[in-house]
Formats: structure tokens, C-alpha cells, sequence
């Protein structure tokens, strides 16, 4: 084992110019690709800060008295995907519809001899609920309720967000991919520069075992190294700017192993890839 | 080490083929054959030189003994196996048997001499112990003792050329297949490097020497195989 390893890390020392290229693009992919994932996070807390609120209002006939409404509550905050619940009597409903219209509720208000907004239970959709299907289906089983006049609900900044983390989605994969691709070229750029190396091993009478495993290990290190490297770059500018521009925290631990693994598992099996071709022509 | 016997008791039986092509032909892309139809032995034991003027296709031919290309049509034997049988881990172990010193030597730029005698060793995982008294053992005997530590770009062509050298003896394997050893070398150098080979062969090494040098071929009383418009012929010193 001991062995292995000095092979692999003498590898990337021999490696030279090579190695070290291989490990500044995987750093720099790894940096880009975490910045965008940094991203992605304030993004999301954003979100779910959005999603938070995510709910829909029942307004509630007149005629039922405050023991039904509260009845009423109990059943909608027994729905599966109901979190939360919270009654806007009268007062709060006017005081609401007061603020929001300004000056112009005393005109509007003019015409009532009391008080015309209804009572409203709002009802907060638990976590794994907060999505425009979701959603809708949980206004559609309020409306069945008996006393509900009327279910709103905030559906299209809930279908925009959908649609938002869809292609967030999609994108953070296109860019995995290309991430991928341009560490698992670059640490294969590194085998392929001692292809002559590999053919004088395997004249040597080196198994393949022999050949491989450094390889391996030596893309591996280089993957690991390389992700770490830039995820130091991505830190150190997170440091320095990262409040300025409005980022409140870094990747978290679980998301930089991410980062790590992937690119140290790309990296080692680009170590191993192209070996078999590399292997022959003594001339 | 690993020590694997592809063959049973090599040094044994003289005179029993130790390598064998029959009708072997060999060719690259589509240009005519280099070699066709050519058979030959080398017998246990034994000490040939392969003599031929420069391009007639003695490097080709080692390669094919070396079964670094494949004949297209014929068969090189080991022993008595077939080399086109010979893949993967067999034929790693097959050149831990049978050594091969390159005309162009083939060292490895980026280790010293000792690190690149050593990788002969190394390859069939022999302990480090093992490896640094053989390969200490081999350096003064090819008159590198000064230049243990050197890389491969600091010392010159005839050094390099014993590095190559050493490397293919270190492990002691059961067939020398020397490619222009003494190309580079002078008079009394090449006349000690024979001597050199003399003594591994007198211990049970087959060698196979391979050369332009008709009067360095004519030196030693040893059998000759001779390359002559793409065939082989053996000449009975
Ligand atoms: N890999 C190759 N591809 C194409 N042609 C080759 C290749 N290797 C050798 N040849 C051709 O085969 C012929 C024999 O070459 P080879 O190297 O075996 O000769 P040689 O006897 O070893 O010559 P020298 O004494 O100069 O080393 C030459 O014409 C050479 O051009
Ligand atoms: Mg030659």
C-alpha cells in the first residue's frame, strides 16, 4: 500500500507540467461549479423563505358562528398537507384590507354599515406541500368543506418558482456534465502524457494491476487535490466578498464532499481509461 | 518475488529449443514482408548471434521472439508454448523470463540508474532489500558504480546503453534478448560486456545477441543466424 502510494504521488510529480495543469483545471472547474452551486443555495433559502408563507385562504360564509369556524379550522389543519392554520377574524380581516388600500378604504368602505370583509382561515402547506400542484390540490379539498365560501391561493408565483427549480435543475446537471467531462480530459491528459513510461513498464514484464493502480491513484489525487484546491480559491473569495454581494453562508460539509467525491471519482476513473491502448508500440 | 516458471527447469537439457519461430512472417501495414517464412531454434543454454546489415530486420525479429508483434502467418514458441497464446498477466510474466535490451534503451528519463535498473524488480514485486543488493550487485559489473544516482540525461549514450544492460540481467531471467548491445560502445567496453554475457550464459541464460557487426559476430565461436533476403539461415560456427 505504501508502496502505491508513493508510485501515485511520484507519478504526479513526474507528471510535471502535465499534472499540475490537471489539477489548476480540475481546481478551476471544481471552483466554478461550487460558485454556481453557492449560488443555487441562496437561490433555494430564498425560496423557502417564499415557500414559507405557502398557503391558501378559505374565506368562510357569514353565517357560521365562532365555535364552527374554529371546528372548521381543526378539520383543515387535519389535512395531510396542512402545517399550519391561523383564523383572520373580522377585525384583523379589515385592519389587513385597511392597510393595504390606504386612504382610499375610507371610500371604499363608505357604502357598508359594518364591517364587509369575511372571515378567513388561512391554511399553510407543510413542507413537502409547498408546490403549485400541490397546492392546488389542497385549495380543491378546502373548497369541498362545508362553510367555505372560497379558496385563494397564490398559484403562479408558485407555478414561476416550480418552474425556476426545474430549470436550475437542468442546468446544475448540464454543468455537472461539462465539469465532468473537462476533469475526467484533463487527469487523462495526464496517463496519456506517460503512455511511453506505461509501454516500457508493461515491456518490463508490469502486469496490468501494476500499471493500473497508480494510475488510478494518481487520478484520484489528482481529483482530489485539484477539487480541494478549488474549493480553497472558492472559500478565500467567499471570505473576502461574499457579505458585499449578499451570501450568507458556504457550501455546507455535506455539499463540498459532494464536489470532492465526484471529482475525485471522475478522476480516477480517467486515470484508468485509456490505459489499454497506451500499452503497446515499442518503437 | 514472484517467480513463476512458464517453462519447466530452463537452465536444464541443453540443447533442447528453448525458442523456436516456424514460418514466421512478419510484416507492417501494407508494405511488403520484413521477415517471411522464417524458421529457426535457439536451444537452451545456448549463445547466437543474429547477424545482419542494418534494416535487413534483426530488431523485427527479437520483437516477434519478444512477442512484442505477432507473425502474421507461422508461430513463435516458448518452450512449448505458443506466444500467440500468451496475453495479458502470462505475457507479463513471460518477459520477467525473457529480458530484452533495447537499441534504443528505453530508460525511463525522469529516475536515476539505480531506480531504473530497479524497476526490473520492482515490476515482479520483489522486496526492497532484494532489490537494492541485486541491483548493487549488478551496477559495478557494467561499470556504472560512479553513476548509481544519475538521471538518464547526464550521463552519456554507451552508460546508458549499460543501464539498458543491467536492467535486462538484474532479475536473471532465462533469455537474453540483446538488440545492438555493444552499439554504442567502445572496443574494450563492448569486449567486456560480451565477456559479461559469457559468464550469465555459462550460469544457464540463453542469449541472443543481434548485430551488423559480422566480425564482432565472428569473434566469439558462437553460432550465427544470419538474415538474408528476409529469411533466416543458420550458419555452424
Ligand atoms: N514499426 C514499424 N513500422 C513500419 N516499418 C517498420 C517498423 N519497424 C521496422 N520497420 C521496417 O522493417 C524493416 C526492418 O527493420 P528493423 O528495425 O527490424 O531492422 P534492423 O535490422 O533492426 O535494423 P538496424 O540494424 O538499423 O537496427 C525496415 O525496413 C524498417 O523500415
Ligand atoms: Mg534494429
Amino acid at each position: 500500500m505504501m508502496r502505491l502510494f508513493r508510485e501515485a504521488l511520484l507519478n504526479v510529480r513526474h507528471g510535471g507540467v502535465v499534472s499540475l495543469l490537471a489539477v489548476v483545471i480540475v481546481a478551476l472547474t471544481a471552483a466554478l461549479f461550487s460558485s454556481l452551486y453557492l449560488v443555487r443555495n441562496a437561490v433555494y433559502a430564498e425560496a423557502a423563505q417564499f415557500e414559507k408563507n405557502a398557503g391558501a385562504a378559505a374565506f368562510i360564509m357569514d353565517e357560521l358562528s365562532e365555535e364552527e369556524v374554529k371546528q372548521l379550522e381543526k378539520t383543515i389543519l387535519a389535512m395531510e398537507s396542512v402545517e399550519r392554520t391561523h383564523i383572520v377574524w373580522k377585525d384583523e380581516a379589515l385592519q389587513r384590507g385597511q392597510k393595504m388600500f390606504g386612504d382610499d378604504s375610507v371610500l371604499m368602505l363608505q357604502g357598508f354599515e359594518e364591517n364587509p370583509f369575511p372571515v378567513a382561515i388561512e391554511a399553510f402547506a407543510g413542507e413537502e406541500y409547498r408546490n403549485a400542484e400541490s397546492m392546488r390540490k389542497m385549495a380543491e379539498e378546502m373548497k369541498q368543506l362545508e362553510g367555505v365560501e372560497d379558496v385563494v391561493f397564490e398559484n403562479e408565483a408558485m407555478e414561476q418558482l416550480d418552474k425556476m427549480k426545474r430549470v436550475a435543475f437542468l442546468l446544475g446537471g448540464l454543468i455537472a456534465a461539462v465539469s465532468m467531462v473537462v476533469i475526467a480530459f484533463s487527469i487523462m491528459l495526464t496517463v496519456y502524457a506517460r503512455r511511453e513510461e506505461i509501454a516500457i513498464l508493461r515491456l518490463l514484464g508490469a502486469t496490468y494491476g501494476y500499471i493500473r493502480i497508480p494510475l488510478l491513484l494518481q487520478g484520484l489525487l489528482e481529483g482530489l487535490f485539484g477539487s480541494g484546491l478549488g474549493m480553497l480559491i472558492l472559500y478565500g473569495l467567499y471570505w473576502q466578498y461574499g457579505a458585499s454581494i449578499g451570501f450568507t453562508s458556504f457550501l455546507k460539509p455535506e455539499q463540498m464532499g459532494i464536489v470532492a467525491a465526484g471529482a475525485t471519482l471522475v478522476g480516477m476513473l480517467a486515470g484508468m481509461a485509456p490505459l489499454r491502448k497506451h500499452i503497446r508500440a515499442m518503437n | 518475488m514472484h517467480t513463476t516458471h512458464l517453462i519447466h527447469n530452463p537452465a536444464g537439457e541443453k540443447g533442447v529449443p528453448i525458442l523456436e519461430a516456424k514460418e514466421v512472417t512478419a510484416r507492417f501495414g501494407s508494405r511488403e514482408a520484413v521477415i517471411q517464412r522464417a524458421s529457426f531454434t535457439i536451444e537452451r543454454g545456448g549463445f547466437v548471434f543474429l547477424l545482419g546489415p542494418s534494416g535487413s530486420g534483426k530488431t523485427t525479429l527479437l520483437r516477434l521472439l519478444f512477442g512484442d508483434i505477432r507473425p502474421i502467418e507461422g508461430a513463435v514458441f516458448y518452450g512449448r508454448i505458443n506466444l500467440r497464446n500468451m496475453r495479458g498477466r502470462r505475457m507479463a510474466y513471460y518477459r520477467r523470463e525473457v529480458s530484452f535490451i533495447f537499441q534504443d534503451f528505453k530508460l525511463l528519463p525522469r529516475r536515476t540508474v539505480f531506480e531504473n535498473i530497479a524497476l526490473a524488480l520492482r515490476v515482479t514485486g520483489a522486496s526492497s532489500r532484494t532489490i537494492r543488493e541485486k541491483v548493487d550487485e549488478i551496477i559495478p559489473r557494467v561499470g556504472l558504480a560512479h553513476r548509481r544516482d544519475a538521471y538518464p540525461s547526464e550521463i552519456s549514450g554507451g552508460e546508458q546503453q549499460r543501464v539498458s544492460i543491467a536492467r535486462a540481467m538484474v532479475n536473471e531471467p532465462n533469455v537474453l534478448l540483446a538488440d545492438e548491445p555493444t552499439g554504442n560502445l567502445d572496443p574494450r567496453m563492448s569486449t567486456e560486456i560480451l565477456d559479461l554475457f559469457e559468464k550469465f550464459n555459462f550460469r544457464g541464460t540463453t542469449v541472443v545477441v543481434a548485430t551488423h557487426d559480422a566480425a564482432m559476430a565472428a569473434s566469439r565461436r558462437q553460432p550465427i543466424l544470419r538474415i538474408e533476403r528476409r529469411r533466416v539461415i543458420e550458419d555452424i560456427a
